[in-house]
């Protein structure tokens, strides 16, 4: 409550301070954001310490935890119910806006009231959620008599068993993480409207914040299909559930911005439309909130729901409507001088590649609430299920893929034909061979023949990515490695260090390549379902699995029954694979435990889905689904090589790496063309 | 020697093992024995229904224990199927008993063509839209255009002394590296 009341403070500091010019009274704005932070922090600690102590008069702890649970899930437990992942967000929040004022408030005094008073306003709104609609330090009472007296169960409900999986514990702070972070931008930019600047100031403010928010939002979106794949034991990773959709409609938009962004800060171009984008994602992170927290629409990811969705109606009809009359009323301090030399250019491809990425993003969305439209319109709910999102979604990420890779290698304003034909006929004739290649022979031990249509496209335009990034690395390298003598690899380092930006954002992309390479095994996949008894064999492409025996124990959280399969190539046996089933004492939940065998080129991946009788009564078949599912484990990596692309991309960038004190070694032979092609291309890597 | 490879001796594996026998007795692991079907048909209609628990995947893929919905409609389709109803007609019961809803992606017809038509609809005018804007920042005067009419614009250039190509070109190649590197 207290830190309700010092962020209605700081909104009132922040707007008179500047009404009246009086910076005491900014400052002691930016104060309260520290005190803002110190109170949700204690809020923060005594309802974990509450949970770690199994205090169970509190709901928020009773209702999410229970004595038996590992301490470390009792941590997570805060963030698994209603009341709990609140608090957690206003905590990131109140986090988040502290160091925002730290590092900004002597840099951009002008702007930095504005940014603290919109901060105060998101962290109001969610710290009256907290206070007055879903109080995490609600006590449990029962009404005898007229009087209201507090109850302590000896035991609670117990945490969602498909929550305890380590993934779990990283997967929601990554995506509060990430949705919380484009509070910080969104306020810079507001700040510029509210403040008449028609400058950039607030890009190169935020710039870095995006691209953690975007990071973090990347983590989570890719841990959230972790923890689908091992947990929920369907055999894939992303089901377009309204909830993971809800995750992944912020990242497209995030994604857009963080594109179209260079246009402006290069070309002084789209000023509006950045504006519009950062809106956008803003505003699309509170809408996947409400969607994940309100249960408007139904989702096996929904753990939790209750009627804030009106809160949540209210606050995103207020702050649309106030932003965009905003925008609108500021239009004139933001036009900017626009003009293209040529179609085929980078800028060109910008705009395409935020046309794909919010076609993408308005597709998930429709799918996503058409139900809801439709149960409206006609009474009659019609489903937006997989096949509808794969349909509408496939050719357009096959399209952005091609722009990923030809997108990088435009100039600015304007591409020469020989330059198109210098960049792309190599990548494009080893692509398209390779799609022989695999058309003809497919990958022996990992693919069949490729050719049906979308995998076919979508592994040649892979290959083209791949080439075309390389090669990149590759002619800056060589330029450099001519010059300083180092090796194609130190380089190619140094070269990276030399634009983290511009080379980070490469490797990004590659990440993004390598996760389609994952996507499109899924074209691949197998499975077999079979009801065994011990010694029964299943077969599963070039393997067979054979039921050895079922088992079990027990401990105080769950007990467990296992299905010990062992996994054959041919006849040799190569792995024993154990998937069980599980039953929390807690909860009373029964869940299943996947059993994976991780490898590059494809994962087995067995579910024990039931026991079934036999006609005698007496023996129980277990119910064994299996599933091979090539390149899967692409995805994962791809999201690991974005990870560090993005970090890369983050660190500033040294203009001079690599080049002092060192020897230079001029290549043996060197025509006056080629040096002059090198000493272009080494330009290019400099800032 | 892994503990599962162990004989239940031990008091606690009995707990274990009374447990499992529990599991059993109430049913809780799912579907009962079936008659026997063609595997593939039931595989195929199922992957063509929506499970109506609210996990967002077929009634194939649904592994939640128990699932009223799944295990109902697997039951339905697998009777139906031993009964000798076609794979369509197997379909078709479910769809008249649950309505669209259980299908996975919305019908070609009526209103819900909206489903399928508004994306694309989205696309094409975005993409009209992006074609008129680059139209628009196309017209305007370009580099060469700038600098060889000059005059005729009224922009102060040396009038008596044409600029070359190559000039022109060696500053065009100066701002490509300026724009390049931040």
């Amino acid at each position: 409550m207290l830190a309700f009341v010092l962020a209605v403070y700081a909104l009132l500091a922040s707007i008179i301070g500047i009404r009246r010019q009086k910076e005491r009274l900014q400052y002691s704005a930016y104060r309260a954001t520290a005190a803002i932070w110190a109170l949700v922090t204690v809020a923060m600690g005594v309802l974990i310490y509450s949970t770690m102590t199994n205090d169970f008069r509190l709901a928020a702890v009773a209702g999410h935890s229970n004595r038996a649970l590992p301490w470390y899930y009792k941590i997570t437990a805060l963030w698994s119910g209603q009341e709990g992942s609140l608090l957690f967000w206003s905590w990131i929040l109140a986090s988040y806006g502290m160091v925002a004022v730290v590092l900004n408030r002597e840099r951009h005094r002008s702007m930095m009231p504005y940014a603290v008073a919109v901060l105060m306003v998101v962290q109001g709104f969610f710290l009256t959620l907290n206070n007055f609609v879903a109080n995490p330090f609600q006590l449990l009472a029962l009404n005898q008599g007229g009087e209201m007296l507090v109850q302590s169960p000896l035991d609670g409900n117990g945490l969602n068993p498909l929550l305890q999986y380590p993934a779990m514990a990283i997967h929601p702070p990554m995506l509060y993480l990430g949705f919380v972070g484009f509070t910080v931008p969104f306020a810079f930019a507001m700040a510029t409207l509210i403040t008449r600047q028609a400058g950039d100031k607030w890009l190169e403010t935020t710039r870095r914040w995006t691209m953690a928010a975007w990071l973090f939002l990347s983590i989570g979106v890719m841990l959230g299909g972790r923890w689908a794949y091992a947990v929920l034991g369907w055999g894939g990773y992303w089901g377009w559930d309204p909830v993971e959709n809800s995750s992944l409609i912020p990242w497209f938009t995030g994604t857009a911005f963080l594109h179209s962004v260079m246009m402006q800060e290069k070309r002084g171009m789209m000023k509006v439309w950045n504006m519009v984008l950062i809106f956008a994602t803003f505003f699309l992170c509170i809408f996947g909130t409400f969607l994940t927290r309100s249960g408007v629409v139904s989702s096996v990811h929904a753990f939790a729901e209750s009627d804030i969705g009106p809160y949540f109606v209210a606050f995103l009809g207020g702050g649309i409507l106030f932003s965009g009359w905003l925008l609108l009323e500021r239009l004139d301090y933001l036009k900017s001088g626009n003009q293209l030399d040529s179609l085929v250019s980078r800028e060109s491809s910008f705009l395409f590649n935020n046309l794909l990425l919010l076609a993408a993003c308005f597709s998930v969305l429709w799918g996503t609430l058409f139900p809801v439209i439709t149960e409206a319109v006609q009474g009659v709910k019609i489903s937006v299920g997989a096949p509808f999102f794969n349909k509408v979604n496939i050719p357009i990420g096959l399209v952005l893929l091609f722009l990923t890779g030809v997108g990088p290698l435009f100039a600015w304003r304007k591409t020469s034909l020989s330059s198109l034909q210098k960049n792309f006929l190599t990548p494009g004739i080893i692509a398209l061979a390779v799609g022989g290649v695999l058309f003809a022979f497919g990958v022996p031990g990992v693919l069949p023949t490729v050719r049906e249509f979308y995998p076919q496209v979508s592994l040649i335009l892979c290959t083209f990515v791949i080439i075309t990034i390389v090669m990149e690395f590759y002619r800056g390298a060589r330029v450099i490695g001519h010059k300083s003598g180092r090796s194609l690899l130190g380089s190619a380092v140094t070269l990276t260090r030399r634009n983290t930006r511009r080379y980070g954002g490469y490797i990004v992309h590659f990440g993004m390549v390598l996760i389609f390479i994952g996507i499109t095994g899924t074209a691949f996949n197998q499975q077999h379902e079979q009801e065994m008894l011990p010694g029964d064999r299943l077969a599963l492409g070039g393997y067979t699995l054979q039921l050895r025996d079922l088992t079990g124990e027990d401990n105080p959280n769950y007990a467990v029954q296992y299905a010990m399969l062992d996994l054959y190539r041919g006849d040799q046996m190569i792995d024993t694979l154990r998937p069980e089933r599980r039953y929390y004492k807690a909860s009373r939940q029964p869940t299943t435990e996947v059993a994976i065998r991780m490898r590059l080129n494809q994962d087995i991946y067995v579910v024990f889905s039931g026991l079934t009788q036999v006609p005698d009564g007496q023996t129980a078949k277990a119910v064994i689904s299996a599933h091979l599912n090539p390149l899967v484990n692409w995805i994962w990596i791809g999201g690991l090589v974005l990870v560090l692309g993005t970090l890369i991309a983050l660190i500033p960038s040294q203009p001079g790496a690599g080049t002092s004190q060192r020897v230079v070694r001029a290549a043996p032979v060197a025509t006056e063309a080629s040096l002059k092609e090198s000493d272009e291309i080494l330009a290019k890597t400099t800032s | 020697m892994k503990f599962w490879r162990k004989p239940l001796r031990r008091l606690p594996e009995c707990v274990a093992g009374a447990l499992l026998a529990g599991f059993l007795v109430f049913g809780s692991f799912g579907a009962a024995q079936e008659e026997a079907v063609d595997e593939a048909a039931f595989r195929r209609v199922s992957n063509r229904l929506l499970c109506q628990c609210g996990c967002s995947y077929m009634v194939l893929s649904c592994n939640h224990l128990d699932c009223p919905s799944a295990t109902y409609i697997r039951r339905t389709i697998r009777t139906s199927l031993a009964a000798g109803k076609t794979e369509e007609e197997a379909f078709t019961v479910i769809v008249d008993q649950y309505g669209p809803k259980i299908l996975p992606e919305p019908p070609r017809a009526g209103f819900a063509w909206m489903a399928w038509l508004m994306p694309f609809a989205a696309l094409l005018f975005g993409g009209g839209a992006v074609s008129y804007v680059l139209w628009r920042w196309k017209k305007g005067p370009s580099t060469e255009e700038f600098v060889e009419n000059g005059d005729a614009q009224g922009v102060p250039t040396a009038p008596h002394e044409p600029v070359p190509a190559a000039t022109v070109e060696k500053y065009r190649a100066q701002i490509d590296r300026d724009l390049e590197n931040e």
